[in-house]
């Protein structure tokens, strides 16, 4: 395999200044590229740039930055990560869910920090996966701290062993006079075996969420407002003895009365003394920074990027690490992390004129021999998106943005790029629907954006058909030209004048047949519902789906144990799966989905968890549709579990399709591509 | 296939006729135009909507249209009749006289029927009217009295789930009744107080009611008869009007029907089996009514040519109908219909902002509406001296008109998605020196669009929304937001989900910082919503001004309310205080005792006009304080209403009355 070393062009730190993802630029992109053919039962992997990727884990959701120390003697320290949310190692593929150590290798040509794959560390047992954790180098040793039933606890780590020991160790610290809820800490390590105990709190105690009589209740009053708590964050500190693990006085709240930030998830000591800087950086779970100086603590201020904007990552975020250098006590990198590839943003080096540090980027953080990343809960579609005759992959996914990654290579053996963050109207894309959102307004930073590349208007260019977590269907119109596509504003479909709106969170199937376009969602009542296009923004109702008996075929199982939210998630596909000339369905569901009967469908009824993946075959034709019981998918005649919140399965031709039918790409929650050859595929049926 | 040519014994107006001066205290700025010409509409009502048209008498040359003012002030509600006169010379809109109320034989506005329709048989006009499940009331018109008198009542079938009727003479000479029936599903559903009407899946708890379309032949409307399915039953979501067209001429035979988010559809007389479709203009682009809620009548002319009027809330537009093509029938582009003398009309609920907008040193207004546009009307004489076209133009994006509607999710539920009901504050946001518009909606978000000038006139960037630790901010629903430039400073005040009154700080371009509720000098924050209603809609609709309405130097609140709010505290306040009586302009000032800086308000006090209180609607008025009319720089109001209408009031004619005042007058 020839693989060629392109890296993204010198365009990128202002693209990144900009707050955008860097995307190489124009013209710098090989022509074409020697690629491999996917493995069955694999991941895509990246190919460009020796395998450049941004750097991400394999079957977790969110990966916090949670620590970092001097290990392997490079100019940035290694990093750990805290991957608390995804599903366990299974198939021979890692899953890094728990504690992982990324090494520092160097720059990226393109001036990213470059880190190496993950790998496991053996924590100290979890009281549960989501627990507070801090790992700290001090002159001597690397720590880690928790937070638990008002206390510190601590554990120090053995790099031999790759281990922090078998039990936690109690310090002689209480947190009892921290009001609220700990959200995060920082310790930071000063003279003398002393440090600063920092923790974010917040002003509320117990759940932000709304009273519930029912779970069918909606979180919003009769006047949209959310009926939950909008709750803050405080910060208390205090300072601590690292050697006798005593504390030096009583947690104090600095903060005051003022709330700090909305929805707090991270804080961390942050100085740049060319600048005067000394406080804290707090982020939010909308990827909001703040800081809080050290001298007046009772005042929070957006930290600023390089255009004197407030500085935002670009998903649902969980932590900020600021890295104090090798040498010294300033933090000139700070990395902000959570569900989707880790980012950094470096000090400026100068403050606003209030005294806010600015910082430039976020960039992202790239690991060598990567996986093909596309953020959490990627939505794929596998269509030749440039018209160059190879297919590439167009992927939405749960921060609202739609990815193209481009294939240098060739069907049979694919060589993606990076990721392309498209445009609709001229604007990148990141649909959101804000405060008001199925499961509450601090989820407003997902998206979840299910796309489904069609040519809707039939004009010869590929179009995207999409819905999100807005629950409703929409487009947008491929306005270039056939090679060099370009997305016009988004547009509603609509029936009888008002939208066309069903579950949240489902990728609508949709296909030409026979001069009609039909489009398929889950509708109000969770079920498999028809439409047939009229015009370009409208449609007329055929009713609901139907199995070979006449039933309808429904996503959720009877004993929702949450709230609604647990409904629609379907990622639907028409594609005449066994060749028979006519489309049938594949259906990617979340664990919860019990298709096509909420008291005994798939995959919940089963006991296992596999492959949230079916195979709906139309036993009626592509008039008169009829579907039978779903099938699900087994790899090698067992199960492959891939994530839990929702799977993205997609026909392609892609790899040996030398029978002329298609294989299966299936996108997991962790934010990757796995690739099935068919003949490697079996079905079950519960039927 | 089009018959042209075929209205031109129809008058052609000439110019000429007197424009109106536009000011006068407490009436509604009028069309300026030479020709004196506006939309034609109901003065005070909320929606004008058509319920039939007749020849008056045998020698009238063009039918009179039957208008029906069903919400709005309660001296407006009625029905009413106008003439048409000839059409515009210069666009070839239809032409009406000013809109007269008849004596109908129920009396008092409440007593009005629940739907009507008016018809010519043998010369005569007649009316029906719904009166029981069994039978409707025959009604003559006598154009000479202005008297609708009851005839008979009439004994129909079929009347069950019937909402709403059309009648329309065959070309046999006979009358159709055409009806449209609900299927039975039900649209609203049982719900707690303050409980959302969406579920945890956002889906909308009730149905999402269908209805279908009847027909009923009369040889003699005495007789009556029984209606039978002309449609499916479930034939049309939200489905508010139909009728019967039958012209021979161009080959067609069926029904235009209508539904409450203006999207028509043709349903074939031959059938009662699904047979829809979409109804076009020549150029293949669906047509549709641009407001919520239309009515459709039928418009037959001595010629032959055959009209449908479309009203609700908002224009009345006629459309040609030009034969049928090969998807379905065509129509002319929906034209707006004009009266004679009219005012100037901003859709229903208008909340305008007198400003500079085309940078010539001359106010204009700028107006949100309650569909959820924006509407520009040029100023082309002085601030002293205004002189306003009534023919507004629309706020556009690049590609298209700005229209900022909620769709399915809204808080009023889902047949509301084309209720946008925009507020827009106009203010210079990104200081490029050309103002921009900052506004709230139905959906209760804040957001901002860049205005850019280009040769071609004005262009708006799609929104973006503000916020505030990167959360939208989010308040109550059909706010107007205040902005100003405080202390250095640029803020926003709105209004917070708990019905209090914020001010917001701008950080950057799309961040403000919550400054906490605006306090009355006791400290306390204030809201709007009376202890009397639950949340819902109820809440918000506040049209927020800040401006140093007293010229002592600092910034003073001018409120527009609902009638049902009640400032500034929900169990005693104004308007909807417990007891009192609710009926007056709903337009407050609460003037800042302390400063910019720190504002602390005095309670609300409400306004006369002359000495009296002046009604302009329930839903909402929308207060602009302007210099419009004022040669000494103070400050005179411009009030938007539900009725579409901007009435101007000189400051010399306003004097207040207290919370205090108002208790003890009950």
């Amino acid at each position: 395999m020839k693989r060629i070393l392109i890296y993204a062009a010198a365009a990128l730190m202002a693209a990144a200044s900009c707050g955008k993802t860097p995307v190489a630029e124009p013209g710098t992109e090989p022509v074409s590229v020697d690629g491999t053919a996917p493995k069955s039962g694999g991941i895509l992997t990246a190919t460009l740039s020796g395998g450049l990727a941004p750097l991400s884990f394999t079957k977790t959701i969110s990966n916090n930055c949670i620590g970092y120390a001097y290990l392997s003697g490079g100019e940035m320290p290694d990093l750990f990560f805290q991957c608390p949310g995804g599903v366990p190692s299974s198939n021979g593929i890692s899953s890094y869910l728990g504690l992982n150590l990324c090494e520092f290798k160097g720059w990226a040509p393109s001036g990213e920090p470059l880190y190496g794959a993950p790998v496991p560390v053996t924590p100290v047992p979890w009281e549960n996966s989501t627990a507070i954790l801090r790992i700290v180098q001090t002159s001597d040793r690397i720590i880690a701290f928790t937070v638990s039933s008002s206390k510190l606890r601590y554990a120090v780590y053995d790099a031999a062993t790759r281990s922090f020991g078998s039990s936690w160790e109690s310090a002689s610290i209480s947190l009892a006079a921290v009001a609220g809820t700990p959200m995060a800490i920082d310790i930071v390590p000063g003279a003398g075996g002393s440090a600063e105990l920092v923790i974010l709190t917040t002003d509320i105690e117990g759940s932000y969420r709304p009273p519930m009589d029912d779970v069918s209740e909606s979180y919003y009053d009769s006047a949209g407002i959310y009926r939950g708590q909008m709750y803050y964050g405080r910060i208390y500190r205090c300072n601590i003895d690292l050697s006798s693990w005593k504390m030096q006085g009583s947690p104090s709240l600095i903060s005051g009365d003022s709330p700090v930030v909305l929805a707090p998830v991270g804080i961390g000591a942050f100085k740049d003394s060319s600048s005067g800087a000394d406080g804290y950086l707090c982020v939010n779970k909308l990827g909001v920074v703040k800081y809080v100086s050290r001298k007046s603590a009772t005042v929070s201020a957006y930290a600023l990027d390089s255009r004197g904007e407030a500085l935002v990552n670009p998903f649902v975020s969980g932590a900020v690490l600021p890295l104090r250098s090798r040498t010294g006590t300033d933090t000139p990198w700070t990395v902000i992390s959570g569900e989707g590839s880790p980012r950094v943003v470096k000090s400026c080096g100068r403050t606003s004129s209030e005294g806010v540090p600015v910082f430039e980027g976020p960039y992202e953080i790239l690991m060598e021999n990567g996986d093909l990343y596309a953020g959490s809960l990627p939505v794929p579609t596998v269509a030749d998106w440039n018209g160059d005759g190879a297919l590439d992959i167009v992927a939405g996914n749960s921060e609202g943005r739609l990815l193209f990654f481009r294939n240098y290579g060739t069907n049979a053996a694919p060589a993606f790029g990076r990721a392309e963050y498209l445009t609709s109207d001229g604007e990148e894309i990141c649909f959101r629907a804000g405060y008001y959102e199925v499961q509450g307004p601090f989820e407003a930073a997902w998206g979840y954006l299910c796309p489904v590349v069609f040519d809707w208007d039939g004009d010869g260019v590929k179009d995207i058909v999409f819905s999100g977590n807005e629950g409703k269907f929409e487009f947008m119109r491929g306005e270039g030209t056939v090679k060099n596509p370009s997305l016009g504003r988004r547009q509603g479909i609509f029936l009888d004048g008002l939208e066309l709106y069903g579950m949240w969170r489902v990728r609508p199937a949709v296909a030409r047949v026979g001069g009609k376009v039909l489009i398929a969602m889950m509708d109000a009542q969770d079920a498999l519902h028809l439409y047939q296009q009229t015009t370009v923004t409208t449609v007329k109702d055929l009713g609901k789906a139907v199995l070979s008996d006449g039933k309808y075929i429904y996503g959720h199982r009877a004993t929702a144990s949450s709230t609604l939210g647990e409904r629609g998630r379907e990622k639907l596909e028409f594609v005449d799966w066994d060749g028979d000339g006519d489309l049938d369905l594949l259906v990617g569901t979340p664990l919860q989905a019990s298709v096509p009967d909420p008291s005994y469908g798939l995959p919940w009824s089963r006991t296992t968890r596999g492959l949230q993946t079916m195979w709906l075959e139309n036993t009626g034709s592509n008039d008169n549709m009829v579907f039978a019981y779903p099938r699900q998918f087994l790899f090698r005649g067992a199960d492959f579990h891939i994530g839990t919140h929702a799977n993205g399965p997609t026909a392609c031709m892609l790899g040996n399709t030398s029978d002329g039918r298609p294989n299966l790409l299936v996108s997991g929650e962790g934010g990757k591509f796995f690739f099935f050859d068919r003949s490697d595929l079996t079905e079950l049926s519960l039927w | 296939m089009k018959k042209t040519g075929l209205i031109t014994f129809l008058l052609i107006l000439c110019a000429g006729v007197s424009a109106q001066a536009p000011l006068k205290s407490g009436r509604p700025l009028m069309s300026s135009d030479p020709d004196g010409c506006a939309p034609l509409g109901v003065l005070q009502t909320t929606a004008t909507l058509p319920c039939g048209a007749a020849y008056l008498k045998a020698s009238d040359a063009n039918p009179s249209v039957f208008l029906l003012a069903r919400v709005g002030v309660p001296s407006s509600r009625g029905v009413y009749v106008a003439t048409m006169s000839g059409v515009r010379k210069a666009e070839g809109e239809l032409v009406f006289g000013q809109p007269v109320k008849i004596k109908a034989f129920w009396g008092k506005p409440s007593s009005m029927p629940a739907y009507g329709c008016f018809f010519n048989y043998k010369g005569a006009v007649l009316s029906f009217w719904a009166e029981s499940r069994e039978s409707l009331a025959l009604a003559s018109y006598d154009p000479d009295a202005r008297q609708l008198s009851k005839i008979a009542s009439v004994k129909v079938g079929g009347l069950d789930g019937v909402f709403g009727i059309s009648a329309s003479e065959l070309e046999d000479g006979s009358i159709e009744i055409a009806a449209i029936a609900g299927d039975g599903s039900r649209y609203r559903t049982d719900r707690a107080r303050n409980e959302s009407w969406y579920d945890g899946a956002m889906i909308y708890k009730g149905d999402i009611a269908k209805a279908g379309i009847r027909k009923m032949r009369l040889s003699d409307p005495l007789e009556g008869g029984s209606f039978t399915q002309a449609s499916p039953a479930s034939f049309m979501t939200a489905l508010s009007g139909a009728v019967r067209l039958q012209d021979s001429f161009l080959g067609a035979d069926g029904y235009l029907a209508v539904n409450r988010f203006g999207t028509l559809a043709w349903q074939e007389a031959s059938s009662s089996q699904s047979a829809r479709c979409w109804v076009l203009d020549s150029s293949g682009k669906q047509i549709e009514y641009h407001a919520n809620g239309a009515a459709v009548s039928l418009l037959q002319f001595r010629s032959g040519e055959k009209r449908i009027l479309m009203g609700g809330e908002g224009k009345l537009v006629s459309c040609r109908f030009d034969g049928i093509g090969e998807k379905g029938p065509i129509f002319s582009s929906p034209s707006t219909v004009l009266m004679r003398g009219g005012a100037l009309y901003t859709g229903s609920l208008g909340v305008p902002e007198v400003v500079d907008w085309d940078g010539d040193g001359v106010q204009d207004i700028i107006c949100g509406n309650s569909e959820g546009r924006i509407l520009f009307f040029r100023n082309s004489g002085t601030d002293l001296a205004p002189s306003f076209s009534s023919f507004a133009e629309e706020l556009c994006w690049e590609d298209a008109p700005v229209c900022i509607r909620p769709g399915y999710i809204g808080v009023q539920g889902p047949f509301e998605a084309v209720w946008g009901y925009m507020c827009p504050s106009v203010f210079d946001w990104n200081g490029d020196g050309v103002p921009d518009i900052v506004f709230s909606d139905a959906r209760g978000k804040l957001e901002v669009m860049y205005a850019r000038r280009t040769s071609s006139g004005t262009i708006l960037s799609r929104p973006f929304a503000l916020r505030e630790d990167g959360l939208e901010i989010h308040g109550l629903w059909r706010v107007k937001p205040a902005v100003a430039q405080v202390c250095g400073r640029v803020c926003v005040v709105n209004m917070a989900g708990d019905g209090t009154f914020h001010r917001w700080w701008k950080i950057d371009e799309s961040t403000l910082v919550d400054d906490g509720p605006l306090l009355l000098r006791s400290g306390n924050p204030f809201t709007a919503h009376s202890a009397a209603v639950s949340r819902d809609g109820n809440y918000g609709r506040v049209k927020i001004n800040l401006c140093d309405w007293d010229g002592d130097g600092d910034l003073d609140l001018i409120l527009g309310t609902p009638m049902t709010s009640c400032l500034p505290r929900p169990d005693k306040g104004i308007p909807n205080g417990a007891g009192l009586k609710q009926l007056m302009m709903q337009v407050f000032y609460m003037e800042n005792t302390g400063s910019d800086e720190k504002p602390r308000f005095a309670d609300p006090v409400g306004f006369y006009v002359k000495g009296k209180d002046l009604l302009l609607g329930v839903h909402a008025n929308g207060p602009e304080p302007c210099t419009i009319g004022s040669a000494s720089g103070e400050y005179n109001l411009l009030v938007g209403c539900e009725s579409g209408r901007l009435f101007w009031i000189d400051r010399k004619d306003l004097t207040a009355f207290t919370i205090k005042d108002r208790y003890e007058k009950k």
